[in-house]
């Protein structure tokens, strides 16, 4: 009998760089997918900043690996990232300014996604 | 009997996080569950020998105590090394990164050790984190 | 209808989360789910009742909808939250990491952390 991958929702709400806390969530991320779980990242609170494209020159500058390059590398591995509609907006993070590829949604849809996905949950 | 997974991402002694871990992982345990902390970022200091906190409980005392009675501790090697906990290269047959700072009782290993605590679980509790 | 719960840390108004988590919650309850919340550490301070920001309210609106609502006695008294300072919706408890565990271990569908 195969077995349904697990489910796991990383929830980051750190935003990138300046605290290790979004870098950290975006390794669960992905080594999680790299062992075959089915991962969804929510990006929410000040996490929705680790989604704004253009992180340039990270390394040079701050000695850190790039995020945005983390984003890209969790959907290019079959991940699935939602971005919270009412964080973002606080915020001034617009769809446009953000990597390709996530899904804006409001917070009746974010429950819904913890609800179907949040199996297990970690918070970051 | 199930299996609750701890993520601990806050040091000691600044917050009572780690306090939380311990004290959700005995009650964990006096049910008969099996338990698993993975110290993550800073919460890698939790596990440091030789702790002698004057007036606060004793993390280092609380993670020994836990361990004896079967829960599972690791710690992030990346995480370690960077807070200058690992002495050398990965012990294959202890399955573990050496270190004369971590007590004993908690073992050094990549991020793929919680990645394992993950599939085992039926839940996740994340403490800790600015 | 699952049961959803929630461990709070963190207390209100200093950082988004507290609200955010609370209105996460509410939006589960209107999807049917049944939610619990296990306050301890600082987060015991968003029980404060004579509040004059949102987050009381909403916890009142939470636990007249059926939410459960439990802190830790420990970090109340701590911090000086005795009865007569706390919002009657909240049920403080001296076993609250017993009850965590028996809740997330044996009831829960989903556990959040805030």
């Amino acid at each position: 009998m195969s077995e349904l991958p697990k489910k796991l929702l990383v929830m980051i709400i750190h935003p990138p760089y300046g605290h290790e806390n979004a870098f950290a969530g975006f390794f669960v991320a992905m080594a999680s997918l790299s062992k075959g779980l089915d991962v969804t990242v929510a990006l929410n609170c000040d996490g929705v900043f680790t989604a704004v494209m253009g992180q340039k020159d990270t390394e040079a500058l701050l000695h850190l690996p790039s995020i945005e390059k983390q984003l890209q590398d969790i959907i290019d591995l079959g991940g699935r990232i939602v971005v919270d509609i009412d964080s973002a907006e606080r915020r001034g993070v617009r769809p446009e300014d953000c990597v390709e590829g996530l899904e804006f949604v409001p917070q009746e849809e974010l429950a819904k996604v913890i609800n179907d996905f949040g199996e297990l949950m970690v918070t970051l | 009997m199930k299996t609750l997974t701890i993520l601990l991402l806050g040091a000691p002694y600044s917050s009572q996080y780690p306090e939380f871990a311990v004290k959700l992982a005995e009650a964990a345990l006096d049910k008969g569950h099996k338990v698993n902390i993975f110290l993550y970022g800073d919460g890698v200091h939790a596990g440091m020998k030789g702790q002698t906190p004057k007036a606060f409980y004793n993390i280092e005392e609380g993670l020994r105590a836990i361990s004896k009675r079967g829960a599972t501790v690791l710690a992030c090697s990346r995480c370690s090394a960077a807070r200058g906990y690992v002495d050398g290269e990965f012990d294959d047959a202890a399955q573990r990164y050496p270190s004369s700072k971590m007590i004993d009782e908690i073992r050094i290993f990549s991020l793929y050790g919680f990645v394992d605590f993950i599939r085992e679980s039926d839940k996740i509790i994340t403490l800790g984190g600015v | 209808m699952g049961r959803n719960i929630m461990i709070l840390t963190k207390p209100p108004y200093g950082c988004e989360e507290s609200e955010k988590a609370l209105r996460m919650l509410a939006r589960m309850m209107d999807q049917g789910e049944n939610v619990a919340m296990y306050i301890v550490g600082d987060g015991v301070e968003i029980a404060m009742n004579s509040q004059k920001g949102d987050l009381g309210k909403l916890l009142t609106e939470l636990a007249d909808k059926g939410a459960e609502i439990y802190s830790s006695s420990e970090d109340m008294e701590a911090r000086g939250l005795s009865s007569d300072k706390v919002l009657p919706c909240v049920k403080p408890t001296a076993k609250i990491f017993e009850e965590i565990v028996e809740d997330a271990m044996e009831r829960a569908d989903k556990l959040l952390s805030c």
